[in-house]
């Protein structure tokens, strides 16, 4: 099957900001199963075919790769509205947030990101405290790990950062606001243009 | 001694166990929660005394509670309205029937008025007197009694400055560079740096004026300011029968904002003759306020090897499983017996470190989003066996990581025959660990044991922040271990696993024909296999 595989966060909005066709160009993934031995993958990926043996095994997948193992940890983090979802990956000391889509909501993202509205990204609020500032206003142009604003929790002040560029196009909460866990804080688009 | 007249009050004064024991311990009850609670069960365990737990009602779950032949609910999440309820936590004891408490730390550990309510009501409190935590509990009666003992301590007068020539006369005397400190004060307001005699009137006026606007008394005192120290402590060991020991010396130069996150022994830097010599000054400490049971006193030690002394912790430490594991001692186990009344071995004196032990701090925080607490669920979870690792945690898979508390989830602990073995353990047991489901400070620890500089053992306390303010300690973006010859690059590893991630969560079959209708049949069945396979998190 047909499928993609982005990066999320800073890296993801630099690289699109350079290449401009991110998305368009990699990522693109055939994927097959081997019907009688499920552990077995074939993947086509940006233009190089990996037969892959794959196991849960405990608490992460062990990838096989030509003789070569790997000890992958994968967690899910959430599904996306459009049918993507995404994930925290590790391998070694190096982490990386992939959000993997299927061909629909693969040129759902390109028709958004042709619209110039892109893909937005929501910031939610990872434990209850309170917002003690907001550093900038909605409408503004935020960068990859700029501070919108700060949350007070278990007594410490944690300035909340913008995950990607874009338009902070909206702003949940206020000054002296309490939130709870999970509550949405602040929304950036991609692309976007400053009001 | 009170500690006898109490054990005799509740008439559990039975023949003396083996040790010369004056009383008996036979239920002890552990106010405390978490990797501590484990640890101090663990011991009660090997010696056979019955052991009873309090939890707040989130805590329910937890192996401190599962581990414990009994538990009682003490409150709700909240420590104010459960772990600190001192009141109730002996009237718990009391009711039944424990001879003793054992605090852990933090909590009610290193409070002077529960241990003396300890006393009054003739249940053992596992630490010291009352009135030795007293005297070590004040920073300026501390330092007085530790001048008068002889123990070194950072040059400098607590007494406050009138006035700007009494600070020049006070500076001059104690020597460039030095600190400024509020007589009142605390979390670096009104401390001012003064490097030289020209910049002392213009710090005078700003620590003065900070320390009146954040204290109300605008008092400061001088002190010496020792340049790029490390953190270095002695565990010591006393009884009550006046003998305490030296057990040796912990590194903990590395700090993040004064939190302790990797500690060592022995220090990379201590010789046997500085060892020798520190350990003489923190038994003196501890002679000089009566003290009893396991204590630390913590050092600075300045580059020069002149050592200044800072605090005592009248309790069991953190970090104390590095000199377990260096001395081959059960410190829990001795905090028990010196509690039963027992001698000190004279053997004790005569240890010396075997090998090279080493301790990480595991937090549920981000390290590299500025530490952000993580709490959540704990999907996963898998702690390094082999040889020369211990755990010491109180997590299970599926256990929740609450705001109420300390976020750290525990301590891996490595052993190795030097250093650099101890080193090379500690990466291989890193590469093992896994915690899912919440952010760790695990990926930090792997770059602190590649780092040139801590594997040199070229440390102060100011090293970690420098490091992470400089970004040389950030997320990476290179794998911390690259792939060998001939392997798949790490990054390409990532996007396979999470598209086989995402397929078997989707139950769909990867062929193009069978695709749909697998997924139509039973669409969510891989996804709860591989979530309840999690779940049991094999270790």
């Amino acid at each position: 099957m047909e499928l993609y595989v982005r990066q999320q966060g800073a890296a993801a909005a630099a690289a699109a900001t350079e290449s401009g066709e991110a998305l368009g160009q990699d990522g693109r993934a055939e994927v097959q199963r081997d019907l009688e031995h499920p552990q077995r993958w074939q993947i086509e990926l940006d233009g190089r075919t990996w037969v892959v043996d794959a196991v849960a095994s405990g608490a992460s997948r062990s990838l096989l790769i030509d003789g070569h193992q790997y000890e992958v940890l994968c967690q899910e983090e959430g599904r996306e509205e459009h049918g993507g979802s995404r994930f925290v990956v590790s391998c070694r000391g190096l982490e990386e947030r992939l959000e993997v889509l299927d061909p629909l909501a693969h040129e759902a993202l390109l028709a958004e990101d042709a619209a110039g509205v892109g893909g937005s990204q929501r910031v939610t609020a990872y434990m209850p405290g309170k917002v003690v500032k907001v550093l900038v206003e909605a409408g503004a142009r935020v960068e990859a790990g700029q501070g919108v604003l700060v949350l007070e929790a278990m007594k410490m002040e944690n300035e909340i950062q913008a995950e990607s560029s874009g338009v902070l196009a909206e702003i949940f909460v206020s000054e002296g606001q309490a939130v709870q866990g999970g509550d949405p804080l602040f929304e950036v688009v991609a692309g976007g243009e400053p009001e | 001694m009170t500690d006898s007249a109490a054990a005799g009050d509740r008439g559990r004064q039975g023949a003396a166990e083996g040790g010369g024991a004056t009383r008996q311990i036979r239920k002890v009850l552990i106010a405390n929660r978490g990797e501590i609670a484990v640890r101090v069960l663990r011991t009660l365990r090997e010696m056979e005394i019955r052991s009873a737990v309090v939890f707040s009602q989130p805590d329910r779950a937890t192996p401190a509670v599962t581990f414990a032949d009994e538990a009682y609910e003490i409150g709700p999440a909240p420590s104010s309205k459960s772990y600190l309820r001192g009141e109730a936590i002996l009237d718990l004891a009391e009711r039944i029937g424990a001879d003793a408490i054992h605090p852990g730390y933090g909590f009610l550990s290193e409070n002077a008025a529960f241990a003396a309510a300890c006393e009054e009501r003739g249940v053992r409190l596992i630490g010291p007197s009352s009135s030795s935590m007293a005297a070590m509990g004040s920073k300026i009666e501390s330092r007085r009694l530790m001048m008068a003992a002889g123990v070194p301590v950072v040059p400098g007068g607590t007494d406050p400055l009138p006035d700007l020539d009494a600070a020049r006369a006070a500076a001059d005397e104690v020597g460039y560079p030095i600190m400024l400190k509020a007589s009142a004060g605390g979390g670096g307001k009104g401390m001012r740096l003064v490097r030289a005699a020209d910049q002392l009137e213009s710090a005078f006026r700003a620590a003065t004026s900070e320390a009146g606007s954040s204290f109300g008394d605008s008092s400061v005192y001088v002190e010496r300011f020792v340049e790029n120290p490390r953190h270095v402590e002695i565990q010591v060991l006393a009884d009550e029968h006046g003998n305490a020991v030296s057990l040796g010396e912990r590194e903990c130069s590395l700090q993040r904002r004064h939190q302790k996150v990797v500690e060592e022994a022995p220090s990379a830097v201590v010789d046997p003759d500085l060892r020798r010599r520190m350990g003489e000054a923190a038994v003196q400490a501890a002679l000089a306020v009566g003290y009893s049971n396991a204590g630390t006193v913590e050092f600075l030690l300045a580059p020069d090897g002149a050592f200044y002394f800072l605090e005592m912790n009248t309790r069991l430490q953190v970090e104390h499983p590095v000199t377990e594991l260096v001395t081959g001692l059960d410190l829990v186990a001795w905090q028990i017996r010196v509690a039963r009344g027992e001698r000190l071995d004279p053997s004790l004196a005569r240890i010396e470190p075997n090998g090279h032990a080493i301790e990480v701090r595991v937090y549920a925080e981000d390290p590299f989003k500025g530490f952000a607490p993580s709490p959540g669920v704990i999907q996963a979870l898998r702690l390094p066996e082999g040889p020369g690792v211990r755990n010491d945690f109180g997590i299970d898979a599926g256990s929740e990581v609450s705001i109420h508390y300390d976020p750290m989830l525990g301590k891996l602990i490595v052993w190795g025959e030097d250093r650099d073995q101890a080193i090379r353990r500690m990466r291989r047991a890193l590469a093992e660990i896994r915690i899912g489901g919440i952010r760790t400070t695990v990926p930090l620890f792997e770059q602190i044991f590649r780092d040139e500089d801590f594997c040199a053992g070229r440390l102060d306390i100011g090293m970690l922040d420098r490091k992470l303010a400089s970004g040389e300690f950030a997320a990476p973006e290179r794998p911390v271990v690259e792939a060998g010859e001939g392997a798949a690059p790490i990054e390409a590893v990532l996007r396979l696993a999470a598209l086989i991630a995402h397929v078997e969560s989707q139950g769909q079959q990867g062929s193009a024909s069978g695709g749909a209708r697998a997924a139509e049949r039973a669409p969510r069945r891989w996804g709860q296999l591989a979530r309840l396979d999690a779940l049991r998190g094999r270790r």
